[in-house]
Parts: structure tokens; sequence; C-alpha cells
């Protein structure tokens, strides 16, 4: 058995003067103390990537910094599903027997540290470098492609995804740690410069400068949350090469779900990686939230507020919350442990959530990982 | 660098032309360039031009592109293509077309780049 003992994470925003590694440092530092005692032993320490600090050790430069002697430390590299999949890993060797205090840590000035372009170009390479990077894709791009065929293929209208990012903002408007926190409609989405058609620029997330952090452990603490199960799964890489009904997100789902003996009706909320409106909406659907070309409907319905059906991203989400890269993924597992705790102050859900599902992707649509969590009533 | 007059040559190596690479042991066909089969590993796949038609699957166009020296100014349009072959391409295309048109592939620019435009049928 594997808890959630520590869990932070940092406002997300344009916060000039740090590095990747002061983000790192602060949320590690953040976890620890959310655990209840920073002074603690720290058995394995994992480390997620930055784009604007690509050390070769980061696990061991930042153990050092922390004076923490981990057994095992590494850093880890799978696009926007790094955060998750550190923490699978953390459950995994708390399980094994062979650490009883993992600390899963991510930080970057993704915003700051590098210009926009250099971003822009540096998130491109997850296309294929010869097929598809020199014809001028971009993430965005790619994600757009993506957009296109579910229209066409659902048959919707373009201002379909439109309510998806109106209830992420929605969200963030009751978090303080937010990047963007003024309300917003769908006529300002679809009013929006167009990225790449057909999204536009309030169905992509912004690029923010922040981390985050947890404490994996072997021993309950009273604040813990329980992992009852995780999930991964890698069918592609490349958006050419992606299966568009069957991406991933569905075996992923299913094996963390299996693990924990729960079925996705069982789930009270969710934390589901939101890099564009479409991201959103495609997981929802193949995981089984909302039916195939349904998601935008529910949205707008209510469904994914904090008194919906399912309380989906109630911090924001990447779209408003932020992304300064591996920590975005992780901003959704630290709501929805505040959530399960109880500690959301005026985002909480009225009825206290006691099972969760986050889920995380990375590259396009290319790596899944999926987790499940509980905690009982007090 | 492989000289583009050279059989194995595609558009990204110089060549006007897309390839698609086809498994001798159990059919398979795929474009991305490998070692290998990805469905049953033989080695040495076979390289088959493609015959050009196809259906749109997906089109956008680009607002804001990577920047750099090697990429035109936006705005351009790009589609993922099903092609009659039995693959799926990434390809820049006229910004007026749409998903489920049928398209040709073919290499107006120089470097070469795969294009389609829409046909009548």
């Amino acid at each position: 058995m594997a808890y959630l003992a520590g869990s932070f994470a940092t406002a997300f925003g344009r916060q000039p003067g740090r590095d990747a590694l002061d983000w790192q440092a602060t949320a590690a530092l953040g976890a620890l103390d959310d655990s209840g005692d920073r002074t603690r032993a720290v058995d394995a320490l994992l480390v997620g990537y930055a784009t604007t600090s690509s050390h070769l050790m980061p696990g061991d430069r930042l153990a050092e910094l922390l004076g923490l002697r981990p057994d095992i430390t590494f850093g880890v590299t799978a696009g926007g599903a790094s955060g998750l999949s550190m923490v699978h890993t953390a459950a995994n060797l708390v399980d094994s027997g062979q650490a009883r205090s993992v600390l899963v840590v991510a930080g970057e000035d993704r915003a700051s540290g590098q210009g926009t372009d250099t971003s822009v170009a540096t998130l491109a390479q997850v296309g294929h470098r010869e097929y598809e990077v020199p014809l001028g894709a971009t993430v965005p791009a790619y994600y757009a492609l993506l957009a296109s065929a579910y229209l066409h293929r659902r048959r919707l209208p373009p201002q379909a995804l439109a309510p998806l990012a109106v209830a992420m903002r929605a969200h963030a408007v009751d978090h303080p740690g937010a990047h963007h926190r003024t309300p917003i409609t769908t006529a300002d989405v679809l009013a929006s410069r167009p990225v790449a058609d057909p999204l536009r620029l309030l169905d992509c997330c912004p690029v923010s400068d922040g981390g985050a952090a947890f404490l994996v452990t072997a021993e309950p603490t009273d604040r813990a949350v329980h992992i009852a199960g995780a999930g991964q799964a890698h069918r592609h890489q490349h958006l050419t090469e992606a299966d568009f009904e069957d991406f991933g997100a569905r075996r992923a789902a299913g094996t963390a779900l299996a693990a924990a003996g729960y079925d996705l009706a069982d789930m009270q909320i969710a934390g589901i990686y939101d890099s564009f409106t479409i991201t959103l909406a495609l997981l929802l659907e193949e995981i089984g939230f909302s039916r195939r070309g349904q998601a935008g409907a529910d949205a707008a319905a209510g469904c994914f507020a904090r008194d919906g059906a399912l309380p989906l991203n109630t911090h924001g989400g990447l779209l408003s919350y932020g992304h300064c890269g591996v920590a975005g993924g992780l901003a959704h597992l630290a709501e929805v442990v505040a959530q399960l705790r109880g500690e959301a102050g005026s985002r909480q859900c009225a009825d206290r959530p006691r099972r969760g599902f986050v889920h995380a992707d990375g590259g396009v649509m290319s790596a899944h990982v999926s987790l499940v969590l509980d905690r009982e009533a007090p | 660098m492989t000289d583009p007059r050279s059989p194995v040559a595609d558009w990204t190596r110089g060549a006007p032309e897309l390839l698609l690479q086809a498994c001798a042991a159990c059919g398979h066909r795929w474009y991305l360039r490998r070692p290998c089969c990805p469905r049953c590993r033989a080695p040495d796949p076979d390289l088959h031009p493609v015959a050009g038609g196809g259906r749109l699957v997906a089109v956008t166009t680009v607002h804001r592109g990577p920047g750099g020296v090697d990429t035109p100014p936006p705005p351009y349009t790009l589609a993922l293509v099903d092609l009659d072959d039995g693959v799926r391409v990434m390809a820049r295309c006229d910004p007026d077309a749409r998903p489920g048109d049928h398209v040709r592939l073919y290499f107006p620019t120089d470097p070469p780049q795969p294009h389609v435009r829409t046909t009548g049928l």
C-alpha cells in the first residue's frame, strides 16, 4: 500500500526570478512540509525533466541541494505524463519494499526561462523529426489536426469545444494560485486569436513558471490519500501513427481501476490532462466519462462544475491554472488530493469526495498514465 | 548524404517522392521509416512508391509557426491524409481543403515537401 502523505503545488504564472532548480527545490520543500516533517529521511527521489535545464543528473543534483541522500534517484522524461509516471513508480518502489518514502518533484521556469518561440520550437520536437516537424508542425498544430478530425467525425461545429475552456476558467477564478483567473465566456473563446484552426488562444493552455511535488510513503498519516491503483499505456509517439479511436487512455484507466477494484462510475472527482480543449474532450470520451462527441456539451450543461455530476479540474486545469511542464500534470493530482482531504477551501466540493481519478498524457496523446485515489471518511 | 537519385531517397532526402515501407513476411505497410516491421519485426522492409491518391482526415491552418529559418512564415495549412495505399501521412495542403476531401499528392516546392490538392472525385 502506498500513500500520498505530502502534496504541494506552487502558484503557476509568469513568475520570473527562479530557475528550474529553484522551482524544484521550492516544490520539494513544500511537499516535505506538507507531510509534517521536512527533516525526514527520503529513500528515493524522482525528478521530472525541464526544457530550460537539460541536466544529465537532475536527481543527484536536487538531492545534494536539499541535503537528501536517497538510495535511489533518477530523472524521468515522458512528456506531459512524466509527473503521474513518477508517482506510479514511487508507488511501485514502496509496494516492492525498496523504499518507505519517495519524493516526486517537478519544476520549471518555462515561461520566464526562455522565449515563447523557443518553447514552441522545443515542444514541436515531440513530432517526427523527418516526416512531421519539417512541414512546420507545432504542438498546437498536432492537436489542431486532432480537433479537425474530431469535429468532422462527430459532426460537431467549431464551437463545440469552447465550453470546456469556459468551465476550466470558472474553476480557476476560485484558486489564488491560478495563472488566469478572469472569467471567460464561449464568445470570448471564439473571438480569441487563432493559433492553429480550429484551436484559438483560449483553447490552448498558457506557458507558466511553477512546480509541484509529492511524498509517497508506505505508512499512512492522518491526512494521507491512498494510491489505490495505477495504469499506463503507450501505443504511438507521432500523430501520424495514432489510432484516433484508441489512443491508450482507456487501457491505462482500465488497468488503474481494476487494480483499485473500482468502476469508472465510482469516481467522484477527476483531474484530466487539458493541454488543449481537444485533449480534454478526447480523454473524457475515450476513458468513458463522456459519451463520444459529448464532452463539450457536458461541460456546457454543468456536469464538470464543483456541484456537478463529476467535478473536474477544480483548480482550473492546465488551461487556466497553467502549464509549467512536468508539474503541469501534477497540479491536477494536488487538487484531487486537496478535495479528498477536504482542504480545497472555497473550491471544496460540498459532498467531500472519497474516490478520485487522475489522468495525464504526454506527446500527442501518446503516453498515458492513470491513478485512482481513495480516502476513507474520518 | 544519400544521393537523391538513389531508389531509397524520398522527400526527406531531397527527392520529390513519398515512399511507404512494406513487410515481405507479414504484408504490413507503414510510412514512418523503421529498420524493421513494427508488427512482426522482420528485418529489411521493402520501399514502395505510393500511387498518390487519398482522403483528408484532418486539416489545420497554422497561424503561429515554430519559427526558425527553415519554415516559411505562417499562415500555412497542414493535413493528415489517408492514402489509398493504406498508410497515413502528414502533408501541406490548400487552406480551403476540408476533412473528407479526395486529394492527390504532388511536390510543388524545392526542396520537395509533400502537398495534396483536392481532386474532383
